[in-house]
């Protein structure tokens, strides 16, 4: 990452401080400030909004956007010639003069509908914010912007009319901007229908937690959004839809280019995106993230994450096929569906695939029994493990074996059940650190392989010899390869309990790899690095902390095979790794604490 | 020739650490230990869209005025070992692309780079994308997608989707907005 780039994202620190700062003190509710979100079941009749003061008029209607289905004939691509109007739940509606003041606002119901009082014969525009907003318990602000314009806040307006003497309705739509599979307007209607997507997933939570308060969610989309080779926010290129922290702001970016890929119509992506935003701000995540797809063998932690993301997906559309278009026009499409046990028989399963992950997870969730799934837990026990003190604060990393154990625990679902699922998909160990796994993922003939999922360190005890396996990721063609970083067998999990504090050395020498490798190592404690060496030592790395007693996890790897080589895209500084592209692949180290 | 390759999946990465998180800085206390890398620092996690396991790269751009044509070499890198890969270059509105690579199938079997070269022109100034769609197709039926885009400049560029957009709009405040105009029904 070239100097500029950092200079870049530290302009956009500003901007982002800046917006968050805005996030939390602007827009009150307004008037009546009625729940948006259907809390489940028949809502009763709404109160008759009170009457207008002397002198004032009521304009009231429907908000909606043009919203643009997938079509299940055509392989999920978009059906533009299908678009039909949707309410647009839960954003802010205001009454604006001429001179933009505010005379007046309100959310949107359910229905979309709005409610807003204004003198008689005053000039007004009604306005709507892209933004759900509700303060208080439960309370939420997610909001739109458009990241290539300064990171503004996308509204939706009508005409300045005059309110007359009388009542009136005014209902605005947001139009999709497609005519047919060709763009011919403005897109105002894609912020609606990513909120749209947004409104679903939170009535998901809330059914789980009514009082649930949100961490403030802001949401990058335009037209401008491309998948492109890095990341500039302000040139609108995005590398694809993600989830992510900028200045500590919870962020999901979404792709808007209609010629490549846009997601403003992928719900499943949405939710998707917002599940990582579920566990990063209410639940715990440990993955640390990067490409992935149903075939890969990938670190235990990105496909738990990952396999929770499709899987909530499902859950929070009530709809298990989760379907992307992209292409110009979204004329293309993939699918897949989180109720499929295996997709293609040679593909992995096990407890490195998000596939296997979505698969449980659905399986536990869902009503209907199917298979070996006799299990219909619904969302509520899901999320209450999700959230428990337990599943935040355990040592170990966030993986399908912890997330199956506290759910094993706290629930009266029998053990043969739960079992069914979990050997479906190939993953035979048990407990949070899957004790007893026999499932390495690993190709026949691999060198020494990543079980124990977990291996136990003691102070003093002869070294462990672990492995950095590249058999997941790397794929060289000609002056292009496949990442590595995140895949399985890159990295060793340690457990370590320190029964004293104490100054502990910790050393992580090589044995074997071509070239030069670089051996590093952090250490966690609940999630949370505690301590770490990370130099650019060749070879051995070694490093004496003072730890108090406690129980650790140490994730162990080569860095060389965590980074890409010298094509413009690494980020090592370590010139042994970063400038011969021949040092990354298999290599093995000894690993050993002593006091 | 030097090549602006990149990846998709990975580039995140780079923000990764760009972005690093101060609060998370090891708590610690490290009596004795070589000099921390610089680069290594904690990164900040970034979870992408599920899609097919495609790295992208692209030819660095020549400059390219209105009328004349342009070049740029598409590459591609992926980890199966059976199956097709099927991409499909379109151009933004006002481009055109052409050339006999602008549909390409590459043998997943095959370890041979799979490249694609597609030739672009455009009559006015602006800037364009040329967007680059990736279907992945396993044996068995199963199909998983991606999509890359590359910002062509011709001439001395401009906004081409000014169209698709809202009007940027500053109140009194000085508070910006993206402004779309609504379908209204006044009753």
């Amino acid at each position: 990452m070239s100097a500029p780039r950092n200079a870049k994202n530290k302009i956009l620190s500003g901007v982002v401080l800046a917006l968050s700062a805005a996030l939390l003190t602007a827009c009150g509710s307004g008037s009546g400030n009625p729940s948006p979100l259907n809390m489940g079941g028949s809502p009763p009749p709404p109160p008759p909004p009170p009457p207008p003061p002397a002198g004032a008029v009521t304009i009231s209607g429907q908000i909606t956007f043009e919203a643009v289905p997938h079509d299940p004939a055509s392989g999920y691509v978009l059906d533009y010639d299908a678009a039909f109007d949707k309410a647009a739940r839960g954003v802010i509606v205001e009454a604006v003069n001429g001179a933009g003041a505010v005379l007046d606002s309100d959310l949107t119901d359910a229905n979309g509908a709005y409610s807003v009082a204004v003198d008689q014969n005053t000039d007004v525009r009604i306005r709507v914010t892209a933004r759900l907003l509700q303060s208080g318990s439960p309370g939420w602000d997610i909001r739109v912007v458009d990241n290539t314009s300064g990171f503004a806040d996308y509204v939706l307006e009508g005409g300045l009319v005059s309110s007359g003497t009388a009542n009136s309705t005014r209902d605005l739509s947001a139009p999709s901007g497609w005519t047919g599979n060709t763009v011919t307007g403005e897109r105002a209607a894609g912020p609606f229908a990513i909120l749209d997507g947004m409104y679903d997933a939170l009535q998901l939570i809330l059914s789980a937690d009514a009082d649930r308060q949100f961490t403030p969610l802001q949401i990058y989309w335009s037209v401008d959004n491309i998948p492109a080779d890095a990341v500039d926010v302000e040139a609108g290129e995005l590398t694809s839809s993600f989830y992510t922290r900028f200045s500590n702001v919870p962020t999901i970016a979404i792709l808007g280019d209609a010629t490549s890929d846009s997601d403003e119509y992928d719900m499943h992506v949405i939710t998707h995106e917002f599940g990582h935003f579920v566990e990063d701000t209410i639940s715990r995540s440990d993955s640390i993230g990067g490409g992935h797809s149903l075939f890969d063998r990938l670190d235990p932690r990105v496909a738990y994450g990952e396999g929770f993301g499709n899987a909530f997906s499902g859950m929070a559309l009530d709809d298990p096929v989760y379907r992307d278009d992209f292409g110009p026009g979204a004329g293309d499409a993939f699918d897949f569906s989180v109720e499929a046990t295996n997709f293609v028989a040679t593909l992995p399963r096990g407890w490195f695939n998000e596939a296997s992950v979505q698969s449980i997870l659905w399986d536990l969730f869902d009503s209907s029994s199917d298979g070996l799934d006799n299990i219909s837990a619904g969302f509520q026990p899901i999320y209450d493990v999700l959230e428990s003190d337990a599943y935040l604060n355990q040592p170990d990393f966030t993986t399908i074996y912890g997330f199956v154990s506290d759910f094993r625990d706290s629930t009266s679902f029998s053990d043969a059940d739960i079992d069914a699922l979990l050997d479906q998909q190939d993953i035979f160990g048990r407990g949070p650190q899957g004790a007893g796994e026999t499932n390495d993922g690993l190709e026949p003939g691999s060198i020494a392989g990543p079980l124990p999922v977990y291996k136990t360190l003691g102070v003093g005890a002869a070294p462990i010899e672990i492995c950095s396996v590249e058999d997941n990721g790397v794929n060289v063609f000609g002056t292009m390869q496949t990442t590595l970083a995140n895949k399985h067998g890159v990295r060793t999990f340690f457990d370590l309990d320190l029964a004293s504090n104490g100054t502990y050395t910790f050393r992580m020498e090589r044995t074997s790899g071509t070239g030069t490798r670089d051996p590093d190592f952090r250490i966690y404690e609940n999630g949370r690095i505690v301590a770490q060496g990370v130099s650019g030592a060749e070879n051995n790395e070694i490093a004496s902390i003072f730890l108090p007693a406690g129980d650790y996890r140490i994730d162990a790897y080569d860095w060389c095979n965590t980074v890409l080589d010298d094509q413009g895209f690494g980020t090592n500084d370590s010139e042994f790794c970063n400038t011969n592209s021949t040092n990354w692949g298999d290599s093995c180290f000894n690993f050993s604490v002593t006091n | 020739m030097k090549w602006t390759t990149s990846i998709v999946c990975i580039a995140a990465a780079g923000l990764m650490a760009a972005c690093s998180q101060a609060a998370d800085e090891p708590a610690g206390i490290q009596i004795e230990r070589a000099k921390t890398d610089p680069a290594k620092a904690l990164p900040l996690r970034t979870t992408i869209k599920p899609g097919a396991a495609i790295s992208f790269g692209h030819s660095e751009l020549a400059s390219v005025e209105p009328g004349e044509n342009g070049r740029v070499t598409v590459f591609l890198a992926e980890p199966y070992a059976q199956g097709q890969l099927i991409v499909t270059a379109h151009a933004s509105d006002g481009l055109d692309v052409f050339g006999a690579e602008r549909s390409m199938r590459f043998d997943l079997s095959s370890d041979v780079p799979h490249e694609m070269t597609v030739d672009y022109r455009a009559t006015r100034s602006g800037d364009y994308r040329i967007g680059f769609s990736a279907r992945v197709e396993l044996d068995g039926g199963f199909r998983m997608g991606s999509a890359y885009a590359v910002p062509v400049r011709i001439g001395s560029g401009g906004d081409m989707t000014a169209a698709q957009k809202g009007s940027v709009q500053t109140d009194l405040t000085g508070e910006r907005r993206v402004v779309f105009q609504a379908v209204e029904t006044i009753r």
